[in-house]
């Protein structure tokens, strides 16, 4: 998520804002949304104070570091404004003093946070659970949801584990499909909590059909699963929500990360849910981010993919023959068995994408998902090795 | 703790164990012994496999219990979903006189078709049965020198779907002699499929199906041509009958097949019903034959989809569907129990319904034990009938002696009407039966097939083992 | 790769005993039996769903078995991570009632356990106080829509200078009359009424 610093005057709340500008500003506004207005006058700053004068009770004005003003009846903000864009919903953190992005329309992947909590504690967890009660997220989630103005293809509500928010979970559902009617939503939850019959008839009656699930299993046996998660019983309890979920007609993608312990059984898994799962629409197969527990269990989740293009491949053959479409993410083309590079997606987010200069000189970085930009020399996914144009035949094209 | 399975030592003298699922492992003695004594001694890939397969398993892992439950409901599909294929046999009349042909009568003889009321009532009845797909299949005789009929039928039947929206599919069975132009554009017009009969090269053909002019083959060709032409290039598809005349040239028989355009074929044995069951010595052969031939016919076929083309076997297809696919792939005569009622109903001209095509022959000969009902009862009083209860008694796999200890039971049964055919009764030893050793044979053939594990091969078997639409197995 | 299979087998062997011997055996090796227990589930149809009614994998199913990268990349899920977003802090002004956290980049933490405890599940009632998202202005009330209609002209007036009063929704004479000089100064027709004409002037859209 992008941050931002600032400096802010007469804020007294943490608060969601739509970024919008002085112009757009008629045609948006309503009372019960707040909006932080970009100027980059005294003179535009003027006119909102006046507006202010008029009874606005809902707007904050952003202002950029150089005009070092604010206002003494409305609440200023000081950024680098040129890093926000109009239409951005950010939230303002006063403790420390910045502004997180939280959703902006340009970007290709949109996700929304809904909690920190988990059920379970995965070996390569890239956001570390934390135990408080942070049922404000789901209060935010919502007004994060009232202030996007726009319906973008798809929007992702993650965690933390959102199966945790209980049947809260389904009012901020409903909330997204009522204000991004256009839009799909995909739920990242490890599925184990849709076990549960009640929980699962409350969430999934009569639930949009724009909902998707993006569910994450690791072995073909429990304690393959299990251990990756590291939680008795998981399995068991994900297997039962892929099944409900399939009894409501719902689109669930599987996802692997591709780290040791997977890796080693990744055909015999894909097996497994060629047999068994054969309902999933698709299967992703995901390089796994060098973040959170991944860096403590480094042993378990530093892998060099080249080491693994066999089990790649008999893996790719597995769902091939199932019919179980698949896609490889977060893995640069370098990493791959140039046979899957037709299902390599460029899967990582704008804001934490990056290449190396090797990468200048590839020929297919243009279809290349690139590396996190977390990822450092002492863990890519692969030795990241640009390809020639010799190598490269037509197939990426 | 494990679950029920039965294990096999293959001809090649490896271990095959199959669990209810379906799923199958090749394993050593060691294993397998481990496997039932102390899994928990099992290397942890294999203990992951074989729970992953539902070899092993416990009564607190309710997930995969469920699944479980799922897959086993997925493979009887077919017989739970209420009856899908519809024969109606219009007449017995027919032009040729085949040598292995039980029921047909010649042209002259009155009184062997259906009357257009008892036809009437048929259409109506085929509704009562709840699946969701149905496929009428209008049989002979010669279907088509009753013309009148298949068109009375097909246009009650469409009509009635108007309000019933079933996915609907008609399948005219006939040499294609009588085939014109009028008749193409009806069954261009009523999305009808045509299934014909080609033994194999011109001169096998019209050995095996004689006509007063010799030219049952030419004839049959002329047909297939013009439904091509006129209504679509896929329309026809063909089924073969293996005599001891094909035994010698299984290569020729593929290639004609091939030759004609045809993307399959569906290497049947004889059935030694009527006319055939007397002509045994000249017509028949052995299982050992048999399995001979088939696998002569189906390298051939591989080297073909080797070489590039795309043809495929159709029983190989229909018993990698069970041994590779979750979902069953609808072939009625491959059930356990039976699909023969459950699954397939034959209106016959004679006013009578039958559990298959079979019980029907049976009937022709004077066997009437199979007899459901009467066309007009309910469909629930025929499934309900001594008669189909006993089938599905007679064809439950694991409770039959016999199928209840056979590794391939959860993908096969016994076929109690052509073990009355063979034995006189439904309940004759399973293993005596050219149904089981016919079958159990086949399957040890795909399965040492499978154990090669040649990524090619595995491939291909995926592939046939998923049918398409158009290559559904319930009409061939 | 050793060290992998060694933490897995004590991850297994630490797996409390209660799980694996449990309440009814099945009893193995009696099919009949087994499979009579096996009902007690609620089976589930494992076909993929909406790809047509003839069950034999209609849509699902092509010829060749080669799925080109663009037949499936629309409904393609593409987010990269296991959550989208770096962990959140704590608001400010709830401090008092639960501790701020800090992001994972910044504090790492220790290698998990192979216990089975698990984190807090328990979910607590929703704060009184949390702010409520407005309704879409697709759900308001004609009277409701049309103050918001109001309101919206009175900002965009303010904005041009045309107007000096309250933005308050109220459609009143110094609001007409700021309307008829922006329809003046526009060469409109200077009704003073809020047309749809002058609204795209304004450059707002009528509320729906
Ligand atoms: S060298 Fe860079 S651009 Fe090329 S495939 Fe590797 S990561 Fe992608
Ligand atoms: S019929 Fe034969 S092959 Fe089939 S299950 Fe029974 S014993 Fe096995």
């Amino acid at each position: 998520m992008r941050k931002l610093p600032v400096k802010t005057h007469g804020i007294p709340l943490r608060g969601v804002q739509r970024v919008i500008s002085l112009a757009l500003l008629a045609n948006e506004w309503e009372s019960g949304l707040q909006f932080m207005v970009l100027v980059d006058s005294i003179g535009d700053a003027g006119i909102l104070e006046q507006l202010v004068d008029g009874g606005l009770k809902n707007i904050v004005v952003c202002v950029p570091y150089h005009l070092d003003w604010h206002s003494h009846i409305m609440p200023t903000v000081a950024c680098d404004t040129r890093a926000l864009e109009l239409h951005d919903v950010v939230v303002l953190n006063l403790e420390k003093q910045e502004l997180l992005v939280v959703y902006r329309n340009s970007d290709m992947h949109h996700a929304i946070q809904l909690t920190n909590r988990c059920n379970s504690f995965c070996l390569m967890c890239s956001q570390p659970p934390t135990t408080h009660d942070d049922q404000w997220l789901i209060d935010e989630a919502l007004l994060v949801a009232a202030h996007i103005n726009d319906s973008p293809s798809a929007i992702g509500l993650s965690g933390g584990e959102p199966l945790l928010l209980g049947p809260r979970l389904r009012e901020v559902i409903d909330a997204y499909a009522t204000r991004l009617p256009s839009t799909r939503i995909e739920i990242l939850t490890n599925g184990r909590l849709l076990a549960d019959e009640v929980l699962a008839t409350h969430l999934l009656t009569g639930i949009s059909d724009k909902v998707s699930w993006l569910v994450p299993l690791y072995g073909h046996a429990d304690f393959l699963h299990d251990f990756v998660v590291q939680s008795v019983g998981a399995f068991e309890q994900t297997i039962g929500g892929l099944l409900t979920l399939q009894s409501y007609g719902q689109a669930i993608q599987l996802r692997i990360v591709l780290i040791e312990p997977t890796l080693r059984v990744l055909p015999e898994l894909c097996r497994f849910i060629g047999r068994n799962l054969p309902f999933v629409r698709e299967v992703a197969l995901m390089g796994c981010e060098p973040i959170g527990f991944a860096l403590a269990n480094r042993d378990a989740c530093k892998t060099d993919l080249a080491d693994w293009h066999a089990e790649l491949i008999e893996a790719a053959n597995a769902l091939r023959r199932a019919n179980v479409p698949y896609i490889f993410m977060n893995t640069p083309l370098c990493a791959l068995p140039q046979s899957l590079w037709a299902h390599a997606h460029q899967s990582i987010s704008d804001w934490k994408r990056s290449f190396r200069e090797e990468c200048s000189i590839c020929v297919v970085k243009t279809n290349c998902s690139g590396l996190f930009s977390w990822h450092n020399h002492n863990w890519t996914p692969t030795v990241i090795k640009a390809i020639d144009g010799k190598a490269c035949n037509e197939e990426v094209h | 703790m494990f679950f029920p399975f039965y294990a096999r030592r293959l001809p090649d003298s490896h271990f095959l164990a199959v669990s209810r699922s379906g799923d199958y492992v090749f394993l050593g003695e060691e294993d397998l012994h481990k496997l039932t004594t102390a899994p928990q001694e099992l290397e942890l890939d294999r203990l992951a496999e074989l729970q992953s397969k539902f070899f092993l398993g416990s009564p607190t892992r309710q997930g995969s219990l469920r699944l479980l439950a799922s897959k086993l409901l997925a493979k009887r599909e077919t017989i739970l979903n209420g009856p899908s294929l519809h024969l109606i046999v219009l007449t017995l009349q027919c032009a040729h006189t085949c040598r292995y042909c039980q029921v047909s009568r010649s042209l002259g003889s009155l009184g062997h078709s259906m009357e257009p009321a008892t036809l009437a009532a048929a259409c109506e009845m085929i509704f009562e049965s709840p699946s969701k797909s149905i496929t009428v299949e209008f049989q002979g005789g010669d279907t088509l020198l009753r013309f009148d009929l298949i068109k009375f039928a097909i246009e009650k039947i469409t009509e009635r779907n108007l309000q019933e929206k079933r996915h609907l599919r008609f399948v005219v069975s006939s040499t294609l002699h009588q085939l014109d132009e009028r008749m193409c554009d009806f069954f261009k017009q009523h999305n009808v499929y045509l299934s014909t009969s080609i033994d194999g090269p011109a001169r096998l053909h019209n050995k095996n199906r004689p006509t007063p002019t010799r030219d049952s083959y030419e004839r049959t060709i002329n047909g297939i041509n013009m439904a091509r032409d006129l209504i679509s290039p896929d329309v026809v598809s063909a089924l073969m009958t293996t005599t001891r005349d094909s035994l010698l040239i299984p290569e020729e028989i593929v290639d004609e097949y091939v030759h004609l355009g045809f993307r399959e074929i569906f290497l049947r044995p004889l059935s030694v019903y009527g006319f055939a069951r007397r002509n045994f010595e000249h017509l028949g052969y052995s299982l050992s034959e048999f399995s001979l031939f088939y696998e002569r016919a189906f390298e051939h076929i591989l080297q073909i989809n080797r070489e590039g083309g795309d043809f495929r076997e159709v029983m190989a297809s229909v018993f990698l569907n069970k041994i590779l696919s979750p979902f069953d792939g609808g072939f009625v005569d491959l059930q356990s129990p039976t699909g023969a009622g459950l699954a397939a109903l034959a209106y016959n001209y004679d006013g009578f319904v039958y559990p298959s095509d079979e019980a029907r022959m049976l009937a022709e000969m004077g066997d009437t034990s199979f007899r459901l009902g009467a066309i007009g009862e309910t469909l629930d009083a025929l499934l309900n009938s001594e008669v189909q209860q006993n089938l599905i008694r007679a064809s439950t796999s694991p409770r039959i002696p016999g199928c209840d200890q056979c590794a391939y039971n959860s993908y096969c049964g016994p076929d109690p009407i052509s073990a009355k055919n063979q034995a006189g009764d439904i309940f004759a030893a399973v293993h005596l039966t050219d149904h089981c050793r016919r079958n159990m044979w086949l399957f040890d053939f795909l399965f040492m097939k499978l154990h090669q594990q040649e990524k090619w091969f595995l491939d291909l078997a995926f592939q046939w083992a998923n049918p398409t639409p158009e290559r559904e197995f319930c009409c061939a | 790769m050793k060290k992998f299979i060694k933490s897995l087998s004590l991850f297994i062997a630490s797996i409390p005993l209660a799980a694996a011997k449990a309440t009814a055996e099945l009893p193995a090796g009696q099919d009949a039996v087994f499979e009579s227990q096996l009902s007690d589930f609620n089976p589930v149809q494992l076909r993929p769903l909406n790809h047509g009614l003839d069950n034999l994998f209609a849509g699902h199913r092509s010829h060749s078995s080669h799925r080109s990268h663009s037949s499936h990349a629309s409904h393609a899920s593409h987010y990269s991570g296991s959550s989208g977003r770096g962990s959140y802090s704590v608001p400010a002004q709830d401090t008092t009632s639960s501790p701020s956290t800090t992001s994972p980049s910044e504090a790492l933490p220790a290698a998990p356990s192979f216990s089975s405890e698990q984190p807090n599940k328990e979910i607590v009632s929703p704060r009184l106080d949390a702010p409520k998202p407005p309704l879409p202005s697709s759900q308001l009330t004609f009277e409701e829509k049309r103050r918001l209609q109001v309101m919206r002209v009175q900002i965009a007036l303010i904005g041009l200078g045309l107007y000096a009063g309250t933005v308050d929704g109220e459609f009143n004479t110094d609001t007409q009359e700021a309307l008829r000089s922006f329809q003046r100064l526009k060469r409109l027709p200077s009704s003073g009424l809020m047309t749809t004409d002058t609204l795209n002037a304004l450059g707002i859209m009528a509320v729906q």
